[in-house]
């Protein structure tokens, strides 16, 4: 399987040439895409200096502009996979290949979940993820884990389905609809590390108008979206095997 | 006093409202995050017109005459809030509409000129 790892990349100029160094020297059999968002600081100078394979956006899209751009860089180049991989360092690159595997098998989205046989901490920094989790279960009948992890691996036909249509940001309400509407979700348990260096971009204003967003999301508005490009085998009996799940 | 027929036409802005952001929706013609705002809207609507009570505790709250009166100042403050925001973000996206033009241009312009000016074709 041609994997490309799509690294979007803000404003991260103290954290782009540990993570992409780490991939070039310890992971060279996969190849990787820094998607530049239009960063103010020196992300995109570093890239050059250093090589790296860059795609500079002149404006600053967003995340889910900036992923789109990856992924369709991925599907004009023929790739059968791709992954969001965080620039911050946050995400380790020794799981890709187990996460590779669990695609193999069949599925359409691998998530890097911290809490699949881990338990997940009753703290109220993960308070929005019970509650995400909780609705997407309500929805879907499926247990995700880890929604919020940006840790997730696509197969050709999401590839393609994310690179070409509106409202598909690789966030949770998206994976909900994507699972409502018959794609197969499974999830690898991933170690993740702290952010080294820079500073995130959730405080607590921003992460409570991103849980509104996408409760309301995921409550009301998935019910009536329209999926535009049914798979042929988008009716399946059961959602994968049953796992043991901590979480 | 919310008179009967109001609260009728609140229900029914409010629920076409919803229809039409939910249609848009549908069709993929507009973002997720842009449609949340008029939902919110539309469910507060629909609640202030279900339970008038919410306007004659606010009247008391304002010190304002009628709860009719409160129910225009909040909407109008709404709208403002929201047209604000809006004309924000409407200059941002010109701003960044120029400076992509402006890169596309002069790239284009740097790899004509790279690949030598070309000879004006004869008729």
């Amino acid at each position: 399987m041609k994997l490309l790892i799509v690294i979007p990349a803000y404003n991260e100029q103290e954290n782009i040439e540990r993570v992409v160094d780490g991939l070039r020297s310890g992971y060279p059999q996969y190849d990787y895409i820094v998607v530049n968002d239009g960063s103010s600081d020196d992300t995109a100078a570093i890239c050059r200096r250093r090589g790296y394979r860059l795609i500079d956006l002149p404006v600053n899209l967003g995340l889910t502009g900036a992923f789109q751009t990856g992924l369709i860089y991925a599907a004009r180049h023929d790739y059968d996979c791709a992954m969001q991989f965080d620039a911050d360092g946050q995400h380790l690159p020794q799981y890709i290949e187990p996460m590779l595997a669990k695609l193999e098998q069949g599925n359409d989205i691998v998530i890097g979940s911290r809490f699949l046989t881990k338990k997940k901490p009753k703290s109220l920094r993960m308070a929005g993820s019970y509650l995400i989790s909780w609705t997407i279960t309500l929805m879907t009948g499926r247990k995700i884990c880890d929604p919020t992890s940006g840790m997730r691996l696509f197969n050709r036909p999401m590839v393609e389905e994310f690179a070409q249509n509106l409202n598909y940001a690789p966030e949770p309400d998206t994976i909900s609809y994507l699972i409502k509407n018959g794609a197969k979700v499974a999830e690898v348990q991933v170690e993740m590390a702290e952010r080294i260096a820079g500073k995130s971009y959730l405080n607590l204003v921003r992460s409570i108008s991103y849980m509104l967003k996408m409760m309301i999301s995921i409550l009301f508005v998935q019910w009536f979206r329209k999926r535009e490009r049914p798979r042929n085998n988008a009716v399946r009996q059961d959602q994968g095997e049953r796992e043991e799940k901590a979480c | 006093m919310l008179s009967w027929e109001i609260r009728v036409l609140l229900i029914v802005g409010a629920l076409a409202t919803m229809a039409f952001m939910f249609r848009k929706i549908r069709r993929a013609k507009i973002q997720i995050e842009y449609s949340v705002f008029w939902i919110i809207f539309s469910i507060c609507v629909l609640l202030l017109s279900i339970f008038p009570q919410i306007a004659f505790w606010a009247v008391d709250v304002l010190g304002m005459q009628s709860p009719i009166n409160v129910v225009y100042l909040i909407m109008i403050f709404v709208l403002f809030i929201k047209l604000f925001s809006v004309t924000a973000k409407l200059s941002e996206m010109e701003s960044k509409l120029s400076k992509l033009a402006q890169h596309l241009a002069i790239e284009k312009a740097e790899t004509e000129t790279e690949h030598g000016e070309k000879e004006p074709e004869n008729e």
